[in-house]
């Protein structure tokens, strides 16, 4: 027999193998994995972990491996962009990035009246002491909600702090809720107090830069119509002098108090076919003193220091009297405000340093020997405008005094006169178009037979400039803006103010409005024609066409906002009634039986009477009130 | 006991003495959004003041149905309801439907192929039978 040589270890694969089994059995490859050199093994034994001297002995070294090895030596001798306390221990006592002991965050005990002593203020918004209320509704605290508040008001004074001005409000509610948030004032335009009180008289809106129009807007067609004369007025004096037809570029922004006078301010109509300006009769009622009024900016002058009175007391009183004045004491000057040096160039002025009132403030100046003193502001520019301004009102005033007392009553007469005349002449124009019908847009109205009072509205656009100057000083009166569609279709100054008015007062969309809106207006319009028909018998000939009006007056037409309800349905056609009739027969509704009964009637009515003296007592007496809170449940 | 005849008492029809207009109420509902109801719209607020004026006999109530075609609905005094919906109609189709309603017979609509007189009197000349006429002879 034939003795086939048996390997010494069936599974190490390193041991040479006969040829004669080598190609019998393939060797497993996850055997082959174990040991990758088995030539070069220091121990025989097979899965054995003990490193291997293959980098000494391989001539083919993993590519990776090998740059690993280097970059690693690399860092070592050359030093890296690794952090200092990467490869350092820095609990090692000798390390040099040790932590200490303090911030490892040791235990310290902190007493109770330790935490007393520490001052709340420093400890931040959500770090306050416990305090138990005392009256109720609780305060509601935590939630994204009070957190959001909390930081808007830490962002608002970060940047008040920041940029040494808060943030600019569009609207005077804005304006307190910014007051609110960061504790201070808003940011003003200029130090004009005087201007800014009389901005937030004209406009209602905050004197700040972006700040244009009014905060209402005007309804009233006689203050639409005295709005849209001013600002076809001003235009024109603005285009005669060959002024900037922007009035919100001039230092008052279109802001001041118009002359009395400008309303009778006309337009004429020149042989040539232009159109120019007409004054009243007077010296001092021109263009240049309108301008001039029109470009006043309000001044403040600070009132003179009362003089400080001083009391000598007598000699043999040591102490003083009640009510007597003590002896005056010198008055303590004002630490001098720290002011920024006007020659510092506009980059510098941008690096500020944080005033933060929580933190003790540094001064840097603390060697120097007196106090610097604040640079004077200068008062004596605005005093000039203010002389011009007086003489001119001055003079005015006397002009105007003179001639006043003389023509009054017949000029109040003559006025009245006219204006009845211009009613009733609108009016039976109104009644005779009621016939025509015209072809144009809704809100454009046509003249077919203008008066000479209305010349006005034929007067064209030659400028589109002026146009526009006029839409936005309209805009800015009325607070009525007019549409792009509009604006450019308008020809003449009629076309722009049927505008304004349509915007003004628009037509309802709805049907339930418009029949309530136009109805009532039809109403009114058909009971003046109808008192005019008493004197004039042509307007009673004129038959009114019937509109929404008439559904308002008949009695047959119910107009409702939403569909009948089947119980409203009941109460309508008497159902109801006779419903409840038999349920109280059958004693089915103890409420109403009682309603029945004299003394519950008596008692209920007493219960009203006190109730009704309470209230009555409570609002003249607040103090006295009782304040329920809304999760306090009813006592019985 | 002497006997006394049946006294008849002319029965009433409604046109022959006096004339009640059957439609006591007219309601017309609208809606602001849709389309449809455009010309219902134009029809209140312009025509129907003048439709109530020479019908004050009739209760019109005008609702707002969102969201719905514009429908109008008759009530009459026998308490049948007609209702016509006029969505997409001019105010001049609306006016039509209107009027429609109001001339409308209270009854209800019914085919009537065979029978084209409906009556509570009696035949007049009485009903035929084969015995009517001359020249009979049994």
């Amino acid at each position: 027999m034939r003795r086939i040589p048996r390997p010494q270890r069936a599974i190490d694969p390193s041991l040479p193998i006969s040829p004669l089994i080598q190609r019998r059995i393939p060797p497993p490859a996850c055997l082959r994995a174990t040991i990758p050199y088995p030539h070069l093994r220091t121990t025989s034994a097979s899965f054995s972990t003990t490193p291997t001297f293959n980098f000494l002995l391989s001539s083919k070294q993993d590519k990776k491996s090998h740059q690993a090895f280097v970059r690693r030596w690399q860092k070592r001798i050359l030093g890296d962009s690794e952090p200092i306390g990467a490869h350092v221990d820095p609990f090692d006592p000798t390390s040099p990035v040790r932590i200490a002991p303090e911030e490892q965050g040791e235990e310290v005990e902190v007493l109770d009246d330790e935490q007393a002593e520490l001052d709340p203020s420093k400890q931040g918004l959500l770090g306050r002491e416990y305090e138990e209320a005392t009256k109720g509704p609780l305060l509601h605290v935590g939630g994204k909600k009070w957190i959001k508040h909390a930081e808007e008001i830490n962002l608002a004074k970060e940047f008040e702090k920041l940029t040494l001005r808060t943030y600019t409000p569009m609207t005077q509610d804005m304006a307190d809720q910014i007051e609110k948030l960061s504790g201070s004032l808003y940011t003003i335009r200029d130090e004009n107090l005087m201007m800014a009180q009389d901005f937030d008289e004209a406009t209602g809106k905050p004197y700040t830069d972006i700040s244009f129009g009014r905060s209402t807007r005007l309804r009233k067609p006689e203050a639409l119509r005295d709005a849209f004369h001013q600002a076809v007025v001003e235009i024109y004096v603005l285009k005669n002098q060959k002024q900037s037809l922007d009035m919100t570029t001039q230092a008052n922004r279109g802001i001041y108090d118009p002359p009395e006078w400008i309303k009778d301010v006309q337009l004429e109509r020149t042989r040539k076919g232009k159109y120019i300006l007409s004054f009243p009769k007077d010296k001092t009622f021109t263009e240049e003193t309108l301008l001039e009024a029109m470009r006043h900016v309000p001044t403040y002058t600070p009132p003179a220091p009362e003089e400080i009175v001083e009391v000598e007391a007598p000699e043999n009183e040591l102490l003083a009297e009640e009510g007597a004045p003590l002896a005056s004491e010198a008055a303590e000057s004002p630490s001098p405000l720290p002011v920024m040096d006007p020659a510092t160039p506009a980059f510098k002025r941008a690096a500020l340093v944080k005033d933060d009132d929580e933190k003790p403030k540094f001064d840097f100046m603390s060697n120097r020997p007196t106090p610097r003193q604040p640079k004077p502001t200068e008062f004596a520019e605005p005093a000039k405008p203010t002389e011009r301004v007086a003489e001119v009102v001055v003079e005015e005033t006397l002009t105007v005094a003179e001639p006043e007392a003389a023509n009054e009553s017949r000029h109040a007469a003559m006025e009245s006169a006219v204006r009845s005349a211009e009613q009733e002449v609108s009016d039976i124009r109104e009644a005779l178009r009621e016939h025509i019908t015209s072809h144009s847009s809704k809100t454009v109205m046509r003249v077919e037979k203008p008066s000479p009072a209305a010349q006005w509205n034929h007067v064209p656009f030659t400028d589109p400039a002026l146009k526009f100057a006029l839409a936005k000083r309209v805009a800015q009166l009325t607070g009525h803006y007019i549409s792009d569609r509009h604006l450019t279709s308008s020809k003449n100054l009629g076309d722009l103010y049927d505008h304004v008015r349509g915007t003004a007062n628009p037509t309802p969309t709805d049907v339930y409005t418009y029949i309530n809106v136009e109805g009532k207006r039809q109403n009114i319009k058909r009971k003046r024609l109808a008192k005019l028909a008493k004197h004039q018998p042509e307007v009673a000939k004129t038959k009114l066409k019937i509109n929404a009006g008439e559904l308002l007056r008949l009695g047959n037409v119910e107009l409702l906002k939403r569909e009948l309800t089947h119980a409203q349905r009941r109460v309508k056609t008497g159902l109801e009634k006779v419903v409840i009739r038999e349920l109280e027969a059958k004693h089915l509704l103890p409420g109403r039986e009682l309603e029945h009964n004299q003394e519950y009637r008596k008692a209920r009515s007493e219960r009203m009477e006190r109730k009704a003296e309470l209230k009555e007592m409570t609002h003249l007496f607040p103090e006295f009130a009782h304040k329920r809170s809304k999760n306090a449940t009813r006592g019985f | 006991m002497p006997l006394s005849a049946i006294k008849t008492v002319a029965t009433a029809q409604n046109g022959v003495g006096a004339f009640i207009l059957p439609c006591k109420r007219i309601t017309l509902s609208y809606c602001d959004w849709a389309g449809s109801s455009r010309g219902m719209n134009a029809y209140l607020k312009n025509q129907l003041g003048a439709f109530a004026k020479r019908n004050p006999q009739i209760e019109i109530q005008v609702y707002k149905k969102a969201k719905h075609h514009p429908v109008m609905t008759a009530d009459y005094l026998n308490g049948h309801r007609k209702s016509i919906n006029v969505k997409n109609m001019t105010p001049e189709g609306v006016k039509e439907k209107i009027e429609l309603l109001r001339n409308a017979s209270p009854e209800e609509d019914k085919r009537v192929p065979n029978k084209p007189v409906t009556s509570i009197n009696e035949s007049v000349r009485g009903i035929w039978s084969p015995f009517h006429g001359a020249k009979i002879k049994i």
